[in-house]
């Protein structure tokens, strides 16, 4: 039985709300002076983590998901020992590095050589074991040629780079990462990647904040959901990360694709323009008063009452590369409709449409509708690759008058094939094969490669 | 903690009982700061076409630009002094150049170097610990300097010497004391930084340096009484320029005893608070 690397046992943090930026000014004396009299202490106080508790196994890798400011740093913080919980306690064993701060006690004067030193030593290895390992740092930084220039001329990426090389030769027993893997270019996060794996193979314990499900999903072997301070769910990662994305979903498309704020910009200006347009048809046609919100709009006499996306069958957030998926929306029409359109449009979580279609276009009939129904899109294979994906659906009528209209109110998230790295780049993996042809003789299939 | 019940907290014990665990650490951490203080000595100057010549350089700057103003421009009286003027001056400034930028620079090291602090497993005592050191190294370098115009004034160093490193850790240890104190109190209030520069001022110019003891008015005496630094400062002047044993050994013996327990209230000082600095940073 694998003994435990980190025990969290009913951790909690605290925080004084109005004192975040910490140090006192006159300013903040005066504002706290008014809310201390006015708010009651409870709630001058807040808690970033409350009730946390759960285990990380010897030799096991666990990803801590969750939204932003969730609490998962903190907790990182707390698990790393540099801030002290306020209740309940953290239990470790063996030697730990967190990499919060990639680089910590880098001085830009000095050269990468020095810096190496003084950041080993900060993290807790002896200068003899710094110069044993001193070559594989540089080899593993790829920055022999930079080593003895002055740390000011090395780029940001040249910056993450050395410091995560010094970070992985300290040799840790428990390694805690703090969203730091996009180190580099493609070649070397894939190295860290790496080197992180390794680590797990030689059996060390390894805990990393992200927001790539993806990681998660593929290497972790538990996962753990924090949301608004507390652990929503634990466990096995594919369930867990389920439970998020479904979470994610119902708060509406502005977290999924949150971090694009200029395509969000553009976004909210198309669905203004859409509102007025939908606004003026209905006012037009003199239809009831549109319940009209900015990623749904539409009269509502055919009403769009779910909409699933299935893997064979099952209602599903995370969905294969590859699989046979099925889109199903149920309606509900107050009133009969004749020759509908229902139309779909799916779109990357930065807004770029991978497909748009509707009944109309594809020269389809429905007829007459009435009553409850599901329209289902079948798709025999989806070869899209990883990612988050947004779902438009809408009923309307040909001449464009809208029932209804889901903007991006429904998503869900691919995973790539398990044998993959999944490192191919693009939105869609058409089918194929890679073959070779010598100069003389047929075109074979080019074989494998040997797993390294 | 609030900034008041850091102030009670200040005086309630001198003594902690985690003092003990805070001195094992520091030795379980040398090797973090001996790396640091080569990291702030080889960073200092480097880059700068001189380099480490600065070292010496900036302390001899320093000795001709106070010899400008006091031998020319505002000319001292040597007859009071007993000696040449400038000699008399730079014995006493160098070690306040030690204090001096150890508490300019100690007191914001915690705040400068926040990234540590609040991002990776680190210690804080040790950063105001290093800015004292890093600073005690540059004074060590001064010496040399010292001793040549010493010797060029025809002040040829005598066997009382041997008090030097003594003084030294008396000064050390208060110095610390004070710099760790400043240095936690400065996370909290940092108007401390700006009003230091000035306190600091005060602090040099009523400490008898630039002029003798027998100078101050009689009625102004108890400055010195009360300046832990003028007893330690007259010390240096004894040894290196008087050439002779220090003239208040008692005042000396106080001020060592305070320093110590200067020294263990600023530790302890910090040992209280140092678990919020990740959040304060």
């Amino acid at each position: 039985m694998a003994a435990a690397a980190i025990r969290v046992v009913d951790l909690g943090k605290q925080y004084y709300r109005n004192r975040r930026r910490g140090s006192l000014t006159l300013k903040s004396l005066l504002v706290k002076w008014h809310k201390e009299r006015t708010l009651p202490v409870d709630e001058n106080c807040f808690w970033a983590l409350r009730d946390v508790t759960f285990t990380c196994e010897s030799g096991t890798m666990t990803g801590i998901i969750g939204s932003n400011g969730a609490g998962k740093t903190t907790l990182l913080k707390c698990l790393a020992g540099i801030t002290k919980p306020t209740v309940g306690r953290v239990e470790r064993s063996g030697r730990l590095v967190a990499l919060i701060e990639l680089g910590a006690g880098f001085h830009p004067e000095i050269s990468g050589r020095e810096n190496i030193f003084v950041n080993g030593i900060i993290l807790g290895l002896t200068r003899r074991e710094i110069e044993q390992r001193y070559d594989s740092i540089v080899e593993f930084s790829g920055l022999h040629r930079f080593i003895d220039q002055p740390l000011r001329t090395y780029s940001t990426g040249m910056y993450l780079r050395l410091g995560f090389s010094v970070a992985i030769h300290a040799d840790p027993d428990v390694l805690l990462i703090d969203e730091i893997l996009a180190v580099g270019d493609q070649a070397f996060a894939n190295k860290c990647r790496d080197k992180i794996l390794e680590m797990k193979e030689r059996k060390k314990t390894v805990v990393f904040v992200t927001h790539d499900l993806w990681s998660v999903e593929k290497y972790c072997d538990r996962a753990v959901w924090i949301e608004e301070g507390r652990i929503r769910e634990q466990g096995h990662p594919r369930r867990v990360i389920d439970g998020y994305l479904s979470f994610v979903a119902s708060k509406g498309h502005e977290v999924l694709s949150g971090e694009h704020v200029s395509v969000q910009v553009g976004v909210e200006q198309r669905i203004k323009e859409r509102e007025a347009v939908v606004q003026a048809q209905a006012q037009a046609a003199g239809a009831p008063a549109a319940a009209t919100s900015v990623d749904r709009w539409g009269t509502r006499e055919v009403e769009i009452t779910d909409v699933r996306v299935c893997e064979n069958g099952e209602p599903r957030r995370v969905i294969s590369h590859g699989a046979h998926i099925t889109l199903e929306m149920d309606y509900r029409c107050h009133k009969p409709v004749d020759e509908p359109v229902f139309g779909i449009g799916l779109f990357t979580s930065d807004g770029v449409p991978v497909y748009q279609s509707n009944t109309f276009l594809e020269r389809l009939a429905p007829g007459l509708i009435d009553g409850e129904g599901t329209v289902i899109v079948d798709f025999p294979s989806v070869e899209l690759l990883s990612g988050e994906f947004l779902l438009d659906v809408a009923v309307h009528m040909q001449d464009g008058y809208t029932f209804d209209y889901h903007l991006r109110r429904h998503g869900f998230t691919l995973h790539p094939p398990l044998e993959k790295h999944g490192s191919d780049m693009g939105i869609f993996r058409p089918r194929h094969q890679w073959l070779h042809r010598r100069s003389q003789g047929v075109a074979t299939p080019i074989p494998g490669a040997a797993q390294s | 903690m609030l900034p008041n019940d850091l102030l009670s907290s200040l005086g309630r014990r001198v003594f902690d009982p985690h003092l003990r665990d805070a001195l094992g650490e520091m030795v379980k951490y040398r090797l973090l700061v001996s790396t640091l203080v080569m990291r702030e000595l080889k960073a200092r100057y480097r880059g700068s076409f001189l380099g480490f010549l600065w070292s010496f350089l900036n302390p001899l700057l320093l000795m001709l630009i106070y010899t400008l103003v006091f031998s020319v421009y505002l000319r001292m009286d040597s007859s009071a002094i007993g000696g040449p003027y400038a000699m008399f001056l730079f014995s006493g400034l160098l070690p306040w150049t030690w204090f001096l930028s150890s508490i300019l620079e100690g007191s914001s090291s915690i705040i400068a170097n926040g990234n540590l602090v609040n991002k990776a497993l680190f210690p804080p005592e040790i950063l105001p610990t290093v800015s004292v050191l890093s600073n005690f190294v540059h004074f060590l370098l001064g010496l040399p300097i010292l001793a040549l115009f010493l010797l060029a004034f025809g002040i040829v160093p005598t066997h009382h010497v041997v008090l030097l490193p003594v003084l030294m850790v008396i000064q050390g240890a208060f110095t610390l004391g004070v710099t760790l104190a400043l240095a936690t109190m400065n996370v909290y209030l940092r108007d401390l930084q700006h009003i230091l520069g000035n306190v600091m001022t005060l602090w040099f110019f009523i400490t008898p340096i630039i002029y003798p003891v027998s100078a101050i008015p009689a009625g102004f005496k108890v400055t010195t009484y009360l300046n832990p630094m003028a007893p330690l400062i007259a010390a240096y002047q004894d040894i290196l320029f008087y050439r002779r044993w220090p003239q208040s050994p008692v005042a000396l013996g106080v001020v060592a005893l305070f320093a110590v327990v200067v020294a263990a209230w600023g530790y302890s000082v910090m040992i209280r608070s140092r678990d919020e600095f990740p959040e304060e940073v």
